[in-house]
């Protein structure tokens, strides 16, 4: 007993040398992938707003878009959201395109409403296709509108977001589609903003397109249209808007310079329909669908030498709302976390694998080791810190770099995300809510990040435990299928 | 600004009392930028009478000239979309020398290269074929404006000399500005027997769209020669028969039918489909396609003419 009372100091000592180690790797890649972001920023800023998308929206040439919005439970929204999409001023600033609303068995009215107001008949002798065998369940029907022939809708049993998706994508006409959620508010311009790099910017081919995606909590939305942007009071919300201001930056911005991008959010994304068909669809296997996708149209990429990209829009073209309370907010993070450790697990072999160049040895780790495996460390950090207060002075020493260096890293990001942010796009925030946003930057290590923290160690260990469980099982299928 | 509107206003109807509202601040030439390029996208100016032109050289082109050549890249690409706008021919020589310049990005030179193509700059494609091109978008845009009706004849006589990925481009544009000729009608014809099949599946496509061709013998030779190879399984054969029944349903040849009705029982699900629609285009389409839900022995054929029977026709 006394020998381990005597070992506890050099354990200790050596935890702190590794977590301290840990963190200078840690303020070092993103201190790089910030600078790569800046680069980028600095080129792009002051781009006009609207002579470059100009010959896009005149040409006959622009490639037409099927838009896919898998809908389930959305009776309140969803008729705004398709009026967004195809009338009135907020119409889609683009030339040719369609609405495929796909309602994944819904138990709620948004059916009944959809077809009401666009006057939906059915098509019974509809012939579906299964593209490259992409199969779902099965589709009840299929409506077209009487108002806007540009607008189809299907009637399908429930099976999920990736499920539905995979029903548009065999119905999809056009070389390139468009996901967005059901809730999503988006800019008139932004297929305009989307389609851009595929077709302008580079000879080379584009697989996928991701987005800005701006919180909406706070701001003024008349029918499915941005009417005020303005920050929100409620310190959660605050909080996310930091977060993703931050994500944009480091994990979409400068990843994407490289083409190491490896999320493309759920709520706006345009990809190409030929490979994404190419590639088998939506896998309906995972909470993450959105990640494992991107993920796995980069494997394809590069294992059969397509020479392709995935790009990355920093103009912000949607907003999407976020959870205002811890219930609903924990949900989402632990459904994030559990579609990170998916896309991880199905695409291990990725990892490290000299094959997969940058994805394998900077992306994948990245997302394993920081993303991932980051809360782990983080909690043994906090445990640490606290310990090395209870113990008193002599460990002190220790604990205080630590507690330093998190403090000045976590805020020293956050708000040099913000001011980038502010910086980029214009004067568009009050005095008071930049003061917000700075206050909530600087509190966060407080409060903010060690819940999301736990919540994500939680998930993790919840996981790993669900896997062993569920071992025979995913193997008795793999024989039978 | 707004106290200017009036006086900028009666400018560009009458060509007088510019002075008024000269621009001196960066604010001022930004909101004047504007002003002119949404004026631009809503009335069309006649070429004798353009007091845009007049006061976009004047008062303009320095500053062009300087912002041409900024650091930022951001600033020379809108210095470029409004040279572009204003169509500012004296400012050529610039572009040409930001062309040559090491800063010139790709994206600069894509532009430049669609701004000279309006200018009608000679050399144009010798400039163009040293490079490394451009996406396949921006040179279908940039054939598109330097194809006119008064010299696409041109293009049709020395098509072959041109590199591939603009052939395709060419023919792209023939469709889309519906030029006619009897030289591009048999160019057209001829390609559809081109050894390359993209080349083929284009021509056709302009043929689809021109809906026109000189005798439907030159279609049923193809498609005899298609049947004859039974080349089904290989996905781009898919394309060109898709395009083929495209074609027929476009020109809408009696002869054409019964291939049609072949067509309609294919493996793949867009000839069928597009087979079924362009019976469907026929005027016993109708007809012919009830006998087919009820006496064709292919499954496939079946439900895909039940399918266009219950279509309308808007709806594509």
């Amino acid at each position: 007993m006394n020998e381990l009372w005597d070992l506890l100091p050099f354990i200790f000592a050596l935890l702190n040398h590794l977590m301290f180690a840990y963190l200078l790797i840690l303020c070092f890649t993103y201190l790089s992938l910030f600078l790569l972001s800046f680069n980028q920023i600095k080129r792009e800023r002051g781009l006009h707003n609207v002579e470059p998308y100009k010959r896009i929206r005149n040409s006959a040439f622009t490639p037409p878009i099927s838009v896919l919005v898998p809908a389930y439970n959305e009776e309140m929204g969803i008729i705004a959201t398709i009026l967004s999409l195809i009338t009135g001023s907020g119409r889609l600033n683009y030339p040719e395109y369609e609405v495929i609303v796909i309602n994944d068995g819904s138990k709620d009215a948004t059916l009944q409403k959809v077809i009401e107001r666009f006057k939906m008949t059915p098509l019974k002798n509809k012939v579906f296709q299964k593209r490259n065998g992409i199969e779902t369940k099965p589709i009840k029907n299929i409506y077209y509108s009487e108002i806007f022939p540009q607008l189809v809708l299907v009637d399908k049993e429930n099976g999920g977001k990736s499920d539905a998706l995979n029903v548009g994508i065999n119905l999809t006409r056009y070389p390139y589609f468009a996901s967005i959620d059901g809730d999503t508010i988006l800019e008139p311009d932004s297929f305009l903003k989307m389609i851009h790099p595929i077709i302008e910017a580079n000879e080379q081919e584009v697989l996928a397109v991701g987005g800005n995606v701006l919180i909406a909590n706070g701001c003024t939305i008349i029918q499915g249209q941005m009417k005020e942007k303005r920050l929100s009071r409620n310190p959660l919300v605050v909080m996310q808007t930091i977060e993703y201001m931050r994500a944009f930056l480091i994990g979409r911005m400068g990843l994407s310079r490289k083409n190491l991008l490896l999320i493309i959010s759920g709520a706006f994304g345009v990809f190409k329909t030929a490979r994404v068909v190419q590639a088998g669809g939506y896998r309906v296997d995972t909470v993450g669908e959105d990640m494992e996708l991107v993920v796995r149209l980069h494997r394809m990429n590069i294992e059969n030498k397509w020479g392709a990209k995935i790009e990355f829009v920093a103009d912000p073209v949607c907003y999407t709302e976020a959870p205002e309370d811890l219930k609903v907010l924990k949900r989402q993070r632990v459904r994030w976390h559990r579609g990170l450790f998916d896309s991880l697990w199905i695409h291990r072999k990725m990892i490290l694998n000299p094959k997969y160049g940058g994805i394998g040895f900077i992306s994948m780790p990245h997302f394993l080791f920081v993303e991932l495996l980051g809360p782990v460390v983080e909690m043994a950090g906090y445990l640490v810190i606290v310990a090395g207060l209870i113990l008193g002075k002599s460990y002190f020493q220790y604990s205080l770099p630590l507690i330093l260096l998190t403090v000045v890293y976590g805020s020293f990001l956050s708000m040099s995300a913000v001011l980038l942010e502010e910086w980029r796009l214009g004067h568009n925030k009050r005095i008071s809510e930049l003061n917000r946003l700075f206050f909530f930057a600087l509190s966060e290590t407080i409060w903010y990040r060690p819940i999301m923290t736990f919540w994500r160690v939680e998930t993790l260990i919840s996981v790993v435990r669900g896997k062993k469980q569920s071992w025979g099982e995913m193997s008795r299928k793999g024989v039978s299928g | 600004m707004d106290q200017h509107l009036e006086e900028i206003e009666m400018y560009l109807m009458t060509g007088e009392r510019a002075s008024s509202f000269i621009p001196a601040t960066h604010a001022q030439f930004d909101a004047l930028e504007d002003f002119f390029s949404d004026y631009l996208s809503n009335f069309k100016t006649e070429s004798d009478f353009n007091p845009m032109k007049t006061f976009v050289e004047q008062y303009f082109v320095q500053r062009y000239r300087k912002r041409l050549f900024h650091s930022r890249w951001s600033v020379r690409m809108n210095t470029l979309y409004f040279i572009d706008l204003f169509k500012i021919e004296m400012m050529q020589d610039d572009l040409l020398r930001l062309l040559k310049s090491k800063k010139c990005s790709s994206e600069e030179r894509y532009q430049i290269y669609l701004i000279l193509a309006d200018f009608e700059y000679p050399y144009l494609l010798d400039l163009i074929k040293v490079s490394k091109g451009l996406p396949p978008f921006l040179l279908k845009e940039m054939m598109s404006r330097l194809i006119i009706p008064s010299n696409f004849e041109s293009y049709v006589q020395n098509f072959s000399d041109f590199p591939y990925e603009w052939r395709l481009s060419i023919l792209d544009v023939f469709g889309d500005k519906n030029l006619r000729s009897l030289k591009l009608q048999e160019l057209l014809e001829a390609l559809l027997d081109f050894n390359d099949r993209e080349i083929r599946v284009r021509a056709a496509k302009t043929i689809a769209s021109l809906e026109y061709i000189s005798s439907p013998d030159v279609i049923i030779r193809i498609l005899d020669k298609n049947f004859q190879k039974q080349d089904r399984q290989n996905p781009q054969s898919i394309s060109e028969k898709m395009m083929l029944a495209r074609v027929m349903g476009s020109i809408r040849e009696e002869q054409f039918l019964p291939y049609l009705k072949l067509l309609i029982r294919d493996k793949g699900y867009i000839v069928r489909s597009e087979a079924a629609r362009s019976i469907r285009k026929y005027k016993n389409g109708r007809e012919i396609l009830l006998v087919i839900t009820a006496e064709d022995q292919d499954n496939y054929a079946r439900s895909i003419a039940k399918e266009w029977l219950e279509r309308s026709m808007d709806y594509e």
